[in-house]
């Protein structure tokens, strides 16, 4: 005899506590190799461009530290998230757990928050990097620019000189251009999660979130061979990347940041936007191929 | 109402050859509320199928089933139920502690009742003196222990106990038989699963045993097991004369003496009693050392 | 269950089919602000670049491929490769045309490094073949800068670097006059730039022009641009009305006063 059933309710409270103990989790495997290795990354490049004038040394400093961070990011995302859920499986550690009153959806997206926090922290820690080497250029350039400060019968005072420094190693869109790198790894782990929801291996989902990368960054020319006249199978296959894929190519920003071109705030939301809603579909469809898998 | 009921349930496999393999075929039982049923069976016979399905881990393919009235598919009805898988794996870097108490905050449990919950539970299973070693460090037996313990956090109803007692030692095995005991004296229902059959005998109400996805014999273990067939005497201080007599009364009535002899105490009892006597010997060495009492019988 | 299952792939697939029209929509955004300008990756370019960095770009490191480009240009120019530099500048502009000070040092390069060096340069015939190189160079400097103007029109200082151009190299200091106004035009363009403006007229001997540009500054607020050199501009102005004769009676200019502090830039 049934007995009408309560529902049990989505609780922020459970997903807050799978989502740090899964970030306790992946710290203790690569967070800090990684972040040596972007350390590392990021300093060499300020003493190789050592000779340059102040704002090709600038323009380097930003170039190669925004590229590590979208590279370290994305590749803390994929490897980071590919492992949860088959880790979880192989351990049998999954099983207490969802044997206990939490929904599947609970879990899943508490995975995802534990990730989405472990992210946080790395490109905070990355930017922490980042500003403090531009801040130590700014101050050798300064002072290397009170010295030669004028061109023959302009006077240009030093404090102009040091303007233009200033201007550039202190410049606000940098928090954009983070902002979207942040965003944009988001959805490399949203898509990461969805693959681990079919696939067992973790090496093809890794392989995976790989070429959905890549094919991210073409999205805009997939979508124009998909119109032009190529063979039907390569056109489908282009419409199919443009359909699914995401368009990466819109959170690089960084590049355009980094020549010192205006962003809107506006835009910057509206991608931003984007992107969330991105991997909402990709966790909603996880959760769903979650919610029928047998384990 | 039954904590646990099943109708029809069934449940298919596919295989790599796309074979369907039948897993559960049609079962129906139920465990009624505060009893210890025992479900037994060969390897592959459903057993674990059975937990799972309960749990809500598989679908079924036909059927359903209910946990005090609710619907297996809902996560609600989780609220009555703890688990305490085959082989335990918690995750190795948290310590007894932190393992119950991440249990605790997954069924909604907070603050000061959490953090005396983790008190009492380490407490009940004797790992106080254990709870800020991290898991890697446990054994089998301590694994299994604080499976226990994650399992009684939220206090529910039911029990679903997968080979409780695998891997733990006979001293272990008896205290984990003892708590069984006891928390059906606190009203809770236990299902569990067992292939170490003494074990099942001396603790479990009713059995069922599954072979191939299927039922084949479920009862009273008592009456199961009772052979109506034949009556048994133990008695004391019977000299041979006695003994003769009894023997020639048998004859007389028209039975079969089937055996006679010095019945024999268990393996566990014995294992137990010298265990027990070394460790009052080690507490109190200044007393000259016994021998060993061996009872003749002893029903614990 | 199957329901649900169906209802929620249709809705996911909606949500795919979405994503479509607001890509598009922030493409035309970005396209329309110029954001992310720059050769998209052909045949030819993938030839130019290499294997490993037509990858990167593909993979939108478009600023450090474009940074690798321009390492190889600068080594060049300090093995005096001028034409292999020449390549190497024309790629990254091509790559990053929204660089500023790509098309600024490039232009650097041509109008004063390659040109001097090829002014020494023992190889060639005569004096006057180095001459005529050296100029071309010169020249070839002054066009690149008017290309990256035209891809970066809102640039004060690829416009104020033109100016230097054709003062310093083509010795024509009321041809920079322009380029030195426009870029004083913009509100971004620091203090010197609009000094420079009259230096030129005063190079070029048009002392009344000069003095008109000097008495402009002059009188723009001075509290709004404290870190202005007042006294100077006060100074040439005295030297124009003293040039130009002006009548005591219509002197704007007060007498030369002592330096103002100017405030320290640290």
């Amino acid at each position: 005899m049934k007995t009408s059933t309560p529902r049990l309710g989505f609780s922020f409270g459970r997903l807050w506590t799978i989502g740090r103990n899964t970030m306790t989790e992946v710290i203790r495997q690569k967070f800090f190799y990684i972040l040596l290795v972007f350390g590392l990354v990021v300093i060499a490049s300020s003493r190789f461009f050592a000779q340059f004038s102040s704002a090709e040394q600038i323009k380097f400093i930003k170039d190669f530290s925004l590229a590590a961070m979208t590279v370290f990011g994305a590749l803390i995302a994929m490897v980071g998230t590919a492992e949860l859920l088959p880790l979880e499986l192989e351990n049998r550690t999954i099983y207490p757990i969802l044997a206990k009153p939490v929904h599947r959806a609970e879990f899943l997206l508490g995975k995802f928050a534990g990730m989405a926090m472990l992210l946080l922290l790395t490109i905070l820690l990355m930017s922490l990097i980042f500003e403090g080497l531009l801040l130590y250029t700014e101050h050798q350039l300064l002072a290397g620019a009170a010295a030669n400060a004028s061109a023959p019968g302009a006077e240009v005072s030093a404090q102009e000189i040091a303007g233009q420094i200033l201007h550039q190693t202190r410049d606000p869109a940098l928090l954009k251009a983070i902002f979207l790198i942040g965003i944009k790894a988001l959805i490399v782990c949203a898509i990461s999660l969805l693959i681990s929801t079919f696939a067992t291996s973790v090496i093809f989902n890794v392989i995976s979130s790989v070429i959905i990368y890549i094919c991210g960054h073409l999205e805009a020319g997939a979508r124009q061979a998909s119109l032009g006249d190529q063979s039907p199978i390569v056109r489908g296959l282009m419409l199919v990347v443009a359909f699914f894929v995401p368009d990466l190519s819109a959170f690089n920003l960084a590049d355009a940041v980094v020549l010192g071109q205006h962003i809107p705030l506006r835009l910057v939301a509206n991608t931003a936007a984007y992107g969330i809603f991105y991997a909402a579909i990709a966790l909603a469809l996880a959760i769903l191929i979650f919610q029928e898998k047998e384990i | 109402m039954h904590a646990i009921a099943t109708r029809s349930l069934t449940k298919h496999f596919r295989s790599t050859w796309r074979r369907r393999v039948v897993g559960l075929d049609h079962l129906n039982f139920a465990v009624r509320e505060n009893e210890v049923y025992g479900l037994l069976g060969p390897n592959g016979s459903g057993k674990s199928t059975t937990l799972k399905l309960i749990l809500g881990l598989y679908q079924p393919s036909e059927g359903e089933a209910d946990i005090f009235g609710m619907s297996v598919e809902r996560t609600v009805s989780r609220t009555s139920v703890g688990y305490l898988p085959e082989n335990p794996y918690f995750y190795r870097y948290l310590t007894g502690a932190e393992t119950v108490r991440f249990f605790g905050r997954l069924c909604g449990m907070r603050g000061r009742r959490l953090e005396e919950k983790v008190s009492e539970l380490l407490a009940l299973v004797g790992l106080e003196a254990h709870r800020d070693r991290r898991l890697a460090g446990y054994s089998k037996g301590m694994l299994q222990r604080i499976g226990l313990a994650q399992a009684l956090v939220h206090e529910p109803r039911l029990l679903l106990l997968d080979e409780p007692t695998a891997g733990v030692d006979p001293i272990g095995s008896i205290e984990i038989r003892d708590l069984i005991l006891k928390l059906r004296g606190m009203g809770k229902t236990i299902l569990l699963c067992s292939h170490l059959l003494d074990q099942v005998q001396d603790v479990c109400d009713r059995i069922g045993i599954l072979h191939y996805g299927k039922m084949i014999l479920e009862g009273d273990v008592k009456s199961l097991l009772a052979r109506k067939d034949q009556f048994q005497f133990t008695c004391e201080g019977l000299d041979e004369t006695a003994r003769n007599r009894v023997r020639e009364a048998i004859r007389a009535a028209g039975s079969r003496l089937i055996s006679e002899g010095n019945p024999a105490t268990t393996l566990e009892h014995l294992f137990l009693q010298s265990v027990r006597s070394a460790d009052r010997e080690k507490t109190a060495p200044s007393k000259a050392t016994r021998p060993v009492d061996l009872p003749t019988a002893e029903r614990l | 269950m199957r329901k649900r299952a169906l209802l929620a792939v249709a809705l996911l697939l909606l949500a795919f089919a979405a994503k479509g029209p607001w890509e598009h929509h922030l493409r035309a955004q970005r396209h329309a602000r110029r954001l992310g300008a720059g050769e998209s990756l052909s045949v030819e370019l993938r030839a130019r670049l290499g294997q490993n960095l037509a990858v990167a770009l593909l993979s939108g490191f478009r600023g450090i491929v474009a940074d690798f480009v321009w390492l190889g240009a600068h080594t060049a120019w300090e093995d005096q490769k001028w034409y292999k530099m020449r390549e190497g500048i024309e790629l990254a502009v091509l790559l990053q045309p929204h660089s500023i000070s790509f098309w600024d040092i490039g232009a650097w390069h041509f109008a004063w490094n390659a040109s001097y060096g090829e002014s020494v340069n023992p190889k060639y015939p005569s004096d006057a073949y180095r001459l005529k190189v050296q100029r071309d160079w010169i020249l070839a400097g002054k066009a690149f800068l008017e290309r990256g103007i035209l891809n970066n029109p809102e640039s004060w200082d690829l416009k104020f670097k033109l100016g230097w151009i054709y003062y310093q190299k083509l010795n024509d200091p009321l041809g920079a006059v322009p380029w030195f106004q426009q870029a004083e035009a913009d509100p971004e363009a620091p203090l010197y730039v609009g000094r420079m403006v009259g230096h030129m007229f005063v190079k070029g001997g048009r002392h009344d022009k000069a003095y008109a540009w000097w008495k402009r500054l002059w009188f723009e607020d001075h509290a709004k641009h404290p870190e202005q050199l007042w006294y100077k501009i006060a100074q040439w102005g005295r030297e124009a009305e003293e040039k130009l004769r002006i009548p005591t009676s219509q002197r704007v200019f007060p007498p030369v006063q002592k330096k103002s502090k100017i405030p320290n830039s640290r």
